[in-house]
C-alpha cells in the first residue's frame, strides 16, 4: 500500500464491513439474530462499522421476466440522480445497516443467486469497494463472496459459515467453484460448529489450517430469566419454523402418547411454518385440539414471555448447524430436551442431564416420550444457574467478541467518542 | 396524504401488512396496487387499506381476451403456444391496467410516497418513477419521515459501550 492510502486509512480510523443475506427485517424478524449480535459483539472495536444486509426477493421464474426486473431495478438505482437510494439506517447497536432488496430468479442455482447479491450491492455501493479494512462475510455464498468481490486489496477477509444448506452448494458445480474462490481469498473461515467445519475441511482440504470453530454470538447476559424456576414439566413449547426438517409432527405424536397420561400436559408449537395446518388437524384427530396451542410466529422480542409461561422446550429436529433457540432457553433457565443433531451436541457440552438433556434423532415419537420420562425423573438434578453460566462463557457476547477479534487482527476496542 | 405501496403478490406480505399498519396508526391513508385483492384479504390486510386490484383490468386487456378466445378454441394452443407468450408480455400487460385504470383513480399529488414492496412490482415501479418524477419512490417505507423525525445520515453517533460492559 502507498503511503498516501495509508495517510488517508488512518485518519478514517479501523473500519469493518459486514455483508450478510440474513438480518432482522419486517418481513423476516427472526432472520439472521446471530448476525446481529455478532455484529453488536465486535462493534467497539471498531470506529465504524457498515453491515449490507442484500435481502433475497423472489421474482419471476421466467428468464425473460426476470430480465425485464433487472432492467427496471437497475434504471430505478443506478445513473447520476438515482430514483431510489440506499439510505443506512443506525441500528442502535452500534452499526449501520444498509437494507438492499434483491430480486432473484427462483430455480436457479446458488451460483447464480450469488451474481444477482453482487449486482444488487454494487448498486448500493457507489465507490465499487467496501471502505474498510476488515471485511466480514456471512455465509459463504452470498457474504463470503461479496466479500470477495468488493473488498479492497490488502484488506482482511474474514468469512463465517453457518448455513444448514452448505451440503447443497457444494453439490452444485458452479456455485462450488465460486465457494472455492471464497475460500481461497479469505484469510479465516470461520465455522459456528465442528460439524461445519468438517465438512469445508473435506470438500477443501488444502485450506484446513485456516477453517476454525468460532461460534455465533448470542447475547445471553441480556436474556431475560424465568421469574420462578421451573417446578415441573408439564407445559412444553417448540419454538421455530413448523416444518418436517425440525421434527415437528415427531413432537405432535410424542406429545399425543404422553399426554394420555398425564392430562396436565400442554404443548405450544410457536412458529409458521408449511405444517401448521396439517398439524392442527392431527391434533384435532388426537383429541388434543384444546392441549395444542399454535399461536403462530411471535417477534423475537415477545418469545421470551412464551419461554417463561412454559416449563421444557422440547428441540426435535433432525439437523441444526447451531441451535440458536435451545441455548436462549437455556440461557433464560428452562430445561431443554434437544435431539443430537448436529449443533445441540456441542453447544451443550458438558451441559447434557445439567441444563436438560440430549436425545437421538429418530424418527420414532417415543424417543421424545422416553426423553420427557427421563428428564422427570432427573428434574432434581438440573441446575439452570450452571447451565447459562457454561453458555455464557461459551458463547455469550463477551467471549464471542474477544474470539472474534482476535481473527480480525484487532484487540483493543476503540474509544465511544472516536466511532462513526 | 397517502402513501402507495406496490405488492403484486404476497411473497412479502408481513413486510407490506407491517408497513401498512404503521402508517395507518400515524393516520395515513394507504392504497395498494396488486393482482389480487381476496390474497392480500386471506393475509389479514387491514381493511382500511384501499386496495386497487389489476385482475380484472388485466382480463379485459385485448391480449388476455385474445387468450381466452384461444383457450374456447383449443385448450392445448392456449396452454403450449398462448401462454409462453402471454408471460412475457403480462409485465407490460399489468402496466396498462395501472396506467389506465388506478393511474386515473389517484391523486397523484396528494401521494407522499411508494413503496415498492416485491420484484414482480418493479417494473411497475419504474414505470411510474418515470410518470412521475418527483415522485418518492422506495423499496422500503421511509418511516422517519411519519415521526417527524430527520432521517439519520452516517456521522458521529452516541454508542454503546464496549462488548465488555455488556455483562
Amino acid at each position: 500500500m502507498n503511503v498516501a492510502g495509508s495517510m488517508e486509512r488512518a485518519s478514517l480510523g479501523r473500519r469493518l464491513a459486514v455483508t450478510t443475506p440474513w438480518h432482522p427485517t419486517a418481513q423476516r424478524p427472526f432472520a439472521g439474530s446471530f448476525v446481529q449480535a455478532t455484529t453488536a459483539a465486535v462493534a467497539g472495536f471498531f470506529d465504524s462499522v457498515r453491515l449490507y444486509h442484500t435481502e433475497d426477493w423472489p421474482g419471476p421464474t421466467d428468464p425473460v421476466q426476470a430480465r425485464l426486473v433487472d432492467r427496471a431495478y437497475r434504471a430505478l438505482t443506478s445513473g447520476p440522480n438515482p430514483r431510489i437510494g440506499f439510505t443506512p439506517r443506525w441500528t442502535g447497536d452500534g452499526y449501520w445497516v444498509t437494507d438492499i432488496a434483491t430480486p432473484v430468479t427462483p430455480k436457479r442455482d446458488y451460483a447464480a443467486w450469488a451474481r444477482s447479491h453482487e449486482s444488487a450491492l454494487r448498486q448500493a455501493l457507489p465507490s465499487g469497494r467496501f471502505d474498510a479494512d476488515v471485511v466480514h462475510g456471512h455465509v459463504g455464498i452470498y457474504g463470503g463472496w461479496l466479500a470477495l468481490r468488493f473488498a479492497r486489496p490488502g484488506a482482511r477477509i474474514v468469512v463465517t459459515e453457518h448455513a444448514s444448506f452448505l451440503g447443497r452448494i457444494l453439490g452444485q458445480p458452479r456455485s462450488r467453484a465460486l465457494y472455492a474462490e471464497v475460500v481461497d481469498r479469505a484469510d479465516v473461515l470461520v465455522c459456528v460448529s465442528e460439524k461445519l467445519r468438517g465438512q469445508l475441511v473435506d470438500a477443501f482440504p488444502r485450506h484446513g489450517a485456516k477453517i476454525q470453530v468460532v461460534p455465533n454470538a448470542v447475547a445471553i447476559e441480556q436474556v431475560p430469566q424465568r421469574p420462578a424456576p421451573v417446578a415441573g414439566l408439564n407445559r412444553w413449547i417448540y419454538v421455530g419454523k413448523v416444518a418436517a426438517a425440525k421434527g415437528v409432527p415427531e413432537l405432535v405424536e410424542a406429545f399425543g402418547i404422553a399426554a394420555k397420561d398425564e392430562p396436565a400436559l400442554r404443548l405450544t408449537i410457536l412458529g409458521s411454518g408449511p405444517l401448521v395446518e396439517p398439524l392442527r388437524e392431527r391434533a384435532a384427530q388426537l383429541g388434543l385440539a384444546d392441549r395444542i396451542a399454535f399461536p403462530g410466529a411471535v417477534p423475537p422480542q415477545r418469545v421470551f414471555e412464551f419461554l417463561h409461561a412454559h416449563d421444557l422446550l422440547v428441540h426435535p429436529s433432525k439437523s441444526e448447524t447451531f441451535g440458536m433457540t435451545v441455548v436462549e432457553a437455556v440461557g433464560s433457565g428452562m430445561p431443554v430436551l434437544v435431539t443430537r443433531c448436529g449443533g445441540p451436541q456441542e453447544t451443550l457440552a458438558g451441559l447434557d442431564g445439567v441444563a436438560g438433556l440430549l436425545i437421538d434423532v429418530s424418527d420414532d415419537p417415543e424417543v421424545i416420550v422416553e426423553g420427557y420420562r427421563r428428564l422427570t425423573r432427573q428434574m432434581t438434578r438440573l441446575d439452570a444457574a450452571r447451565g447459562r453460566a457454561a453458555l455464557i462463557e461459551r458463547y455469550g457476547t463477551r467471549a464471542v467478541a474477544a474470539r472474534l477479534t482476535a481473527v480480525y487482527g484487532v484487540e483493543q476496542p476503540v474509544q465511544a467518542e472516536e466511532r462513526v | 396524504m397517502s402513501v402507495l405501496l406496490l405488492a403484486m403478490s404476497t411473497t412479502r406480505a408481513t413486510a407490506v401488512r407491517t408497513a401498512a399498519d404503521f402508517l395507518l396508526e400515524h393516520g395515513e391513508d394507504v392504497a395498494l396496487i396488486t393482482v389480487d385483492a381476496e390474497a392480500w384479504q386471506r393475509e389479514g390486510m387491514d381493511p382500511r387499506v384501499r386496495i386497487h386490484p389489476l385482475q380484472a383490468a388485466e382480463q379485459r386487456h385485448p391480449l388476455a381476451r385474445l387468450g381466452s378466445a384461444v383457450r374456447r378454441l383449443s385448450p392445448a394452443a392456449y396452454t403450449k403456444g398462448y401462454l409462453k407468450i402471454y408471460r412475457l408480455l403480462r409485465p407490460y400487460v399489468l402496466w396498462r391496467a395501472t396506467r389506465a385504470g388506478v393511474g386515473r383513480e389517484l391523486d397523484w399529488a396528494a401521494i407522499r410516497q411508494v413503496v415498492v414492496c416485491d420484484s414482480h412490482a418493479i417494473p411497475i415501479g419504474w414505470h411510474l418513477a418515470k410518470r412521475h418524477p418527483r415522485l418518492t419512490v422506495g423499496f422500503e417505507l421511509d418511516r422517519t419521515a411519519y415521526l417527524g423525525l430527520q432521517a439519520p445520515q452516517p456521522g458521529r453517533q452516541p454508542v454503546p459501550s464496549a462488548p465488555s460492559g455488556n455483562d
